[in-house]
């Protein structure tokens, strides 16, 4: 093509590549001589050589300002710090969230194995009875005073059983008031009345631990208690120095009798203990008279055959004879345990010689007339006691969860390798 | 590709060393500015962005594989956080040229007269008019091309398309450019050929 027979569309569409310099040297001549000869094509090539110019001088010696500058390195020096406290912060992040799930747990398990009618605590016994000195009991009967409305409600519910309860142990219901307790119990009670199926046949026993200030009389009492309830002491033992000495007495009293009984022990000193129990006898005592029933009339038919039998069979009568009625009287035997377990009630005595103020209960805050001071750090001890408990307490649950924990390792670290390497893979 | 001092200081800004990172990087805030100057129109929000463009290249150091220069890398991390800003907020049609009159404009030429002084910058004034007044996209590909003079290549790998996409915003944004600035000739078309 000669250079004068360029057509201005043909230079227009070249002109970007002449102004980025990426034509050949004819062509930029050609585009040249075309621009000098074509007046729109020559003033199009000046706009467009003045724009490109303008802009190519526009940003030359633009600098980022100071400030912008000082701000993006701060910026990124406070990234640089976090980067370096993340690792960090997720180990802490880690203990804390296994510290909290450990505590929670350690929670969660002391709530479990409190009975259903002790209010959780860590320290059972503060729960039990507040301990009132022996002068306060003179106006009401032989009861004290704040323990009367107190001590029955207690009576009522603390039906507590120890470690796991069986199908024959029963709590009593809260409603179930002592005197209908006594009442249904004196209906039944009687070894020689005849058994109503119907009825359940609750066995009771007591607990009660007594800090005594003047040992050897209580002693005595304890004994013209027994006496006087019409009982008698399965079990007494008495061990310590002076000072120190200990009275433990099994005693059985009438079951009718035994909530009067229990008050009067309690008169006797400082109650630090008290509960009631309740076991449900029913199925052991009537499966034992319906097999005594059963084996009675197996005993009696084997004697009406043995009038009738022949001399050949006599023998072997006989023996089948001896057999039941050594199953009918283990079984009598056995009834007879029951009837005396449901006419007698077992009380557990655990008599202490000591103080028996409230100070030396030992973990009770004190709570009538002394100072804040005293008071505070009455509750202070009793906190730091108590967290000891529970301290040792998490330290076995740790320890019995560990080998859970252990087996979960494994897994948690594949699934965590997994993660990573995904990461990885996608970056 | 990248020195090997480069390369280096990248490895150790990876690890978490600030001072590698601000050695990094002090060879190209420049440009990194300018260009966010004029694609966001503002001092304020080119600064924005060029703060957020240098922490997204720190955060992101561990993903880059020397596929391309580190310079494209870093022009492309720009790029999209001021496209990001632009999406975010309105474009402002009417920029502050006063604003842009502070922010790095070259002082004044002592050889020049005072009306060569005035002439230069009213052609500025409506040049920088002009650029805001295009697409994003044009914008982008005049901006890298004819004010920071990048390859047309590098411009397809910052701006992520192919070459001849590229070509194609380039020649219409010229175009539009020289339809907005040909309503004052005395500005431009005055030069030589």
């Amino acid at each position: 093509m000669s250079e004068n027979n360029m057509r201005c569309e043909e230079f227009e569409s070249r002109l970007n590549d002449y102004l980025d310099g990426a034509l050949p040297e004819d062509e930029r001549a050609q585009m040249l001589h075309h621009a000098q000869s074509c007046a729109p094509c020559g003033q199009l090539l000046h706009q467009m050589t003045d724009i490109l110019g303008a802009l190519h001088d526009m940003d030359r010696d633009t600098q980022m300002p100071l400030a912008c500058q000082a701000a993006w390195r701060k910026a990124v020096r406070a990234e640089c710090k976090a980067k370096r406290r993340t690792p960090v912060l997720r180990a802490i992040t880690s203990v804390a969230a296994a510290l909290v799930l450990l505590i929670s747990g350690t929670f969660y398990s002391r709530l479990n194995t409190a009975s259903p009618m002790e209010t959780p605590t860590l320290n059972p016994v503060s729960s039990a009875v507040d301990p009132v000195p022996m002068s306060d009991t003179a106006n009401n009967g032989g009861y004290r005073s704040d323990l009367s409305g107190g001590v029955q409600q207690a009576r009522s519910q603390r039906i507590v059983s120890d470690g796991p309860v069986d199908d024959n142990t029963a709590t009593v219901s809260p409603e179930a008031s002592p005197e209908a307790t006594t009442d249904r119990l004196q209906n039944t009670a009687a070894p020689e009345d005849t058994v109503q199926s119907n009825r359940p046949m609750l066995a009771y026993s007591a607990q009660l631990s007594v800090v005594s200030e003047d040992f050897e009389a209580d002693v005595l009492n304890l004994s013209d208690l027994v006496q006087e309830f019409e009982g008698y002491d399965e079990l007494s033992s008495q061990s310590g120095e002076e000072g120190a000495r200990r009275l433990n007495m099994v005693i059985r009293v009438p079951a009718g009798r035994l909530d009067e009984f229990v008050e009067a022990v309690s008169n006797l000193g400082t109650v630090t203990l008290k509960e009631r129990r309740a076991e449900d006898l029913s199925s052991s005592y009537y499966d034992t008279e319906s097999r005594i029933e059963s084996l009675e009339a197996q005993l009696s038919r084997l004697n009406e055959l043995m009038q009738t039998a022949q001399l050949s069979d006599i023998t072997t009568l006989s023996e089948q004879t001896a057999q039941v009625q050594e199953e009918l009287d283990t079984l009598n035997g056995q009834r007879a345990g029951y009837d005396n377990s449901l006419s007698y009630a077992r009380v557990t005595v655990d008599l202490s010689e000591g103080d028996s103020t409230p100070a030396s209960s030992g973990n009770q805050p004190s709570s009538s007339g002394s100072g804040l001071t005293d008071r505070m750090s009455a509750a202070f001890t009793e906190s730091v006691n108590g967290m000891g408990g529970f301290l040792e307490e998490m330290c076995v649950n740790l320890a019995c969860w560990a080998p859970y924990i252990a087996l979960l390792i494994p897994p948690v670290l594949l699934i965590w390798c997994i993660v990573v390497l995904i990461r990885r893979k996608r970056k | 590709m990248q020195s090997s001092d480069e390369m280096a200081l990248i490895k150790r800004a990876e690890r978490g060393d600030a001072a590698a990172f601000e050695e990094l990087m002090h060879q190209h805030e420049g440009r990194m500015y300018a260009v966010a100057l004029r694609m966001c129109g503002n001092r304020e929000d080119a600064q924005d962005c060029s703060q957020e463009a240098m922490l997204r290249i720190y955060r992101a150091l561990s993903n880059f594989k020397g596929q391309s220069s580190f310079a494209t890398w870093v022009y492309r991390i720009t790029m999209n956080t001021c496209l990001d800003e632009l999406r975010r907020r309105k474009v402002r049609s009417a920029s502050s040229l006063d604003s842009l009159l502070e922010a790095g404009w070259s002082p004044a030429d002592s050889a020049e007269g005072p009306e060569q002084h005035s002439l230069r910058s009213e052609q500025r004034r409506m040049l920088e008019k002009a650029i805001q007044s295009l697409p994003e996209d044009m914008r982008a590909a005049i901006v890298l091309r004819d004010i920071q003079g990048f390859s047309y290549d590098q411009i397809a790998a910052m701006l992520e398309a192919n070459v001849g996409t590229i070509k194609s915003r380039i020649s219409r944004g010229r175009e539009r450019l020289r339809e907005n600035l040909s309503q004052q000739p005395e500005l431009f078309g005055r030069g030589t050929v």
